[in-house]
């Protein structure tokens, strides 16, 4: 679609200083990449340092016809910010000022290119609390968590991204920059906009800034570790657990599968015929913490546990998260590649989403480990595999749209956290009607009349 | 260019992991300077998509070599061998440029350098560099400007002629010690080296000081292996004799402990390097291995350590320096906030980008003055030369010091304890 008769570099140096553009086939291969590993070359890297930049450049863009990727640090799962087009990679991880941080409403305001993790410290030190936690917090951004409406293993109590974006300011595809919402914790003035560019994917618009909710920072916190003999008994303690009344901070599972894998890389003495494992961990004021572990205890004896730990200090905590934290070395350890999917299904449909994704490694001969968030229904099936042997690729592609067709079928959806992207594009029709595809078509025309943001992502035209 | 590391490029899933603990990533947030970029790059160069050319070398140049990278990887990527391997590749099809042969060619010639330190020691003392950079500081080019700050103080004599000179070497009752004369500390830290030779002695150890080459540290990163090799080889014979071999340069340790896996093909040398790699040992591990003979004195400091690359992640030495400083009555102890980041000297680095080593240097002497330290001590000569310009350029009286120099001046110049 672009209509460029000169170089697209000369253009944007006469809109930026010259050291933040870059075109040479080493900068293009430098930004053609996610933590997908898909891979696509931009035309132009573009790094912008506030909305100013970047309205320049996207009132260019829409006069050009010139595709504009948004990204952030390039940690995305779904290959949003590959630039499957070409065009211009808008690199907005320089803008990475915390603003503001008013310890008396709980709200921050960041720029997009702040890390996740670096921000989850300093609001920390504020003694308030920023609750997502995508596995990726330490690299990634929260322009692009916003963007991609990241989650974490805090979804099930907390929510994910969009349960804390109150205000944002955004540049639209004619370069004009709105700002929407605020620090108001409720707001009914006019429609929803916030939540429309939340979870957008870079489609619609470009976040410059944002305006975060918090919460005050829960002064206790008691991890356990609950190993199951049956997968059914540790689905029924996690439905027991929350029909008794308590909503865990954390609630993660591992299956046999992963058990095994970080037995074979550890060693740590996890039983191998133990068909799961829940990492269960509760936050807040130190008496109701102490209640809420004695009901999990109480529920997972009932549910026939096989063993129940409870930390009792800072390096017993570590060492109970040891066998989850160790899942991705010690895949990394059993195989070259590996293939991170991201499937989301009601939480009651736990146990025959694992045992469908079982049935699928075995019909298609790849080793697949399964391990996620059992509290809020969304898991992660990794693939074992070597991206450079096509013949076991095209099993693998053929074992990710079976996952996607069993998850669906257990009225569940494509993605939990990651997005669409170009990964997840082909499989879109499986959860989504042509009228909600043509709805969310049309919104996109509404506000990108030219198409220039981040073409062929999402749905495909 | 030929590259044999292939499935270990591909290992790399580009997650980005690598992006937050690379100190150059953190400064300028540019792709290419974080490892899974470098890897990129290569993998471009292996399937074709990319020139094995001068633009991909400048990108892998971008490297301070530190390790943090390798070491926080998840997926067991050797990034760190790999951009060696890489750099050797290009080194073999572009060649080096001349600037840089002929310092590597120097480090070769231990009669060049000695030749060479006694005319730079007096123009140094005439404080000629001082008055190039303050009255020429703007119009000199950025190359000459960042030699001149980042030269090392060289002494009038080597630590080599000056140990010559003493008439004991030690009573030996606990064995004999090989000390290994790095480059720097021999031309450039003769006082440190003379107190880790002090040390030696008053633990007990007879100390040699055998007539060694250069590491091969530079020869290694500039990707010229064989000429590393021949160095270590030299090495080998000069030091195999002694059961202990002890050196208080960081990258000379890292570099003697790596000649095992250097000349692992060599069937002659091979089994001789892997002995050396094991014999070798930092002062600092030797020291507190041997139970050195704790200071009596007292010397009140506030003291904080830096962690040279080539001890913390090349040699996996972070207790041991602790340790030494903690053992020196009067001195209180006081840890910086990131003291394992690389300080941004990396050897020539802080001479060919002298932009990116500032950058990151600032940083670290920002987390220096935070502890209100009265000294940093770091055992690596690159190091102290960065950590004494980055802190000057601050205005910091703070000082600089070798762990030797303030563990051998504590037994001296301390006023007994009185109890």
């Amino acid at each position: 679609m672009a209509t460029v008769t000169r170089s697209l570099g000369t253009d944007l140096r006469q809109l930026l200083p010259a050291n933040q553009v870059f075109d040479g086939i080493e900068d293009r291969t430098l930004y053609a990449y996610d933590g997908t590993s898909l891979k696509a070359l931009p035309d132009v890297i573009a790094q912008v340092r506030n909305a100013a930049e970047v309205a320049a450049v996207l009132r260019f863009a829409s006069d050009h016809e010139v595709p504009v990727v948004p990204r952030g640090a390039g940690t995305g799962l779904s290959g949003g910010s590959v630039p499957a087009q070409g065009g211009i990679a808008l690199v907005l991880a320089g803008m990475r000022a915390i603003k503001e941080i008013d310890t008396s409403s709980m709200m921050a305001v960041v720029e997009p290119g702040v890390i996740t993790g670096v921000f989850q410290k300093t609001v920390e030190d504020a003694g308030l609390f920023y609750p997502p936690d995508p596995a990726s917090l330490n690299y990634c951004t929260l322009g692009g968590n916003i963007a991609e409406n990241a989650g974490g293993p805090h979804g099930v109590k907390y929510g994910v991204t969009k349960d804390y974006v109150l205000g944002l300011e955004v540049v639209i595809p004619s370069g004009d920059v709105v700002r929407l919402g605020g620090k108001q914790i409720k707001n009914v003035t006019g429609y929803n906009l916030v939540q429309l560019f939340v979870g957008s994917e870079g489609t619609l618009g470009v976040i410059t800034e944002a305006t975060l909710r918090l919460l005050p920072k829960p002064p206790a916190k008691k991890t356990m570790l609950a190993i199951f003999d049956r997968l059914d008994d540790a689905a029924t303690a996690v439905a027991g657990i929350m029909a008794g009344g308590v909503i865990p901070a954390t609630l993660e599972i591992m299956d046999q599968k992963s058990i095994n894998c970080v037995e074979d890389y550890l060693k740590l003495g996890l039983p191998r015929d133990a068909e799961a494992i829940l990492l269960i961990e509760v936050d807040g004021m130190p008496a109701a913490v102490e209640a809420e572990a004695d009901v999990i205890d109480r529920i997972c004896r009932e549910k026939g546990v096989r063993s129940f730990q409870v930390a009792k200090d800072k390096k017993e905590e570590d060492s109970l998260w040891k066998a989850r934290r160790s899942i991705s070395p010690a895949i990394s350890a059993a195989r070259p590649s590996k293939i991170g999917e991201d499937i989301s299904v009601p939480r009651s449909a736990i146990p025959a989403m694992v045992r469908e994704i079982q049935r699928i490694a075995k019909e298609y001969d790849l080793p697949i480990v399964i391990f996620g968030h059992a509290g809020d229904g969304n898991l992660h099936p990794n693939i074992l595999t070597d991206r450079r042997d096509h013949k076991e690729m095209e099993r693998v592609e053929q074992a990710i749209a079976a996952i996607f067709e069993a998850s669906v079928k257990l009225g569940g959806t494509l993605s939990g956290e990651h997005g669409i992207g170009l990964s997840k594009q082909p499989y879109m029709d499986l959860a989504v009607s042509k009228e909600t595809v043509k709805l969310m078509a049309d919104i996109k025309r509404a506000l990108d009349p030219k198409n220039i943001l981040n073409p062929g992502k999402i749905w495909r035209a | 260019m030929e590259f044999n590391e292939l499935a270990a490029l591909f290992k790399c899933n580009k997650c980005g992991s690598c992006t937050s603990v690379c100190p150059l990533y953190q400064n300028t947030v540019h792709e290419g300077m974080a490892a899974r970029g470098k890897l990129a790059l290569l993998e471009g160069v292996a399937d074709g998509r990319l020139k094995a050319g001068e633009a991909v070398r400048a990108k892998l140049e971008d490297c301070l070599l530190c390790g943090a990278c390798t070491q926080n990887c998840p997926s067991f990527v050797p990034t760190t061998d790999l951009f060696l391997e890489a750099r050797a590749g290009l080194a073999k099809d572009l060649g080096l440029p001349v600037p840089i042969r002929m310092l590597l060619a120097a480090l070769q010639s231990p009669a060049l350098m000695n030749l060479g330190t006694p005319p730079l020691a007096l123009l140094q003392r005439a404080g000629i560099p001082r008055i190039m950079l303050d009255q020429l500081g703007g119009l000199l080019p950025d190359v000459v400007r960042a030699g001149l700050r980042s030269m090392p103080p060289a002494p009038l004599r080597s630590f080599r002629s000056r140990a010559e000179k003493l008439r004991t070497n030690g009573d030996g009752r606990r064995g004999t010690v090989g000390y290994f004369a790095g480059c720097f500390m021999n031309w450039g830290y003769a006082d440190a080296a003379m107190a880790t030779r002090t040390m030696l002695t008053r633990g007990g150890f007879r100390v040699e000081v055998p007539a060694v080459v250069c590491c091969g540290v530079p020869h290694r990163a500039y990707g010229d292996i064989e000429a590393a090799r021949d160095l270590a080889r030299k090495n080998i014979a000069a030091l195999e004799q002694y059961e202990h071999v002890v050196t208080d340069c960081a990258s000379c340790g890292a570099a003697l402990k790596e000649y095992k896996r250097l000349l692992k093909d060599d069937p002659e040398y091979c089994a001789r390097a892997e002995k050396l790699s094991g014999r070798a040992a930092d002062i600092s591990e030797f020291l507190v291995k041997h139970e050195f003979p704790k200071p009596r004195g007292h010397t009140p400091l506030r003291a904080t350590y830096h962690d040279p690359c080539h001890l913390v992640r090349g040699q996996g030495i972070k207790s041991q320096p602790r340790e030494i400083l903690q053992a020196i009555p009067g001195v209180e102890y006081v840890e910086m906030q990131g003291a394992d980041v690389c300080c941004g000297a990396a050897g020539s680095f802080c001479v060919t980008h002298p932009a990116l080593s500032e950058g990151v240097g600032s940083n670290k002497a920002d987390s220096i003055l935070e502890t209100k330290a009265d000294v940093v001590v770091s055992g690596c000569p690159s190091c102290l030369t960065q950590l004494k310009a980055m802190l000057a350029a601050k205005g910091s009286k703070i000082k600089v010091m070798h762990p030797m120099e303030l563990l051998s001046e504590s037994y001296k110049t301390g006023t007994e304890e009185k109890r």
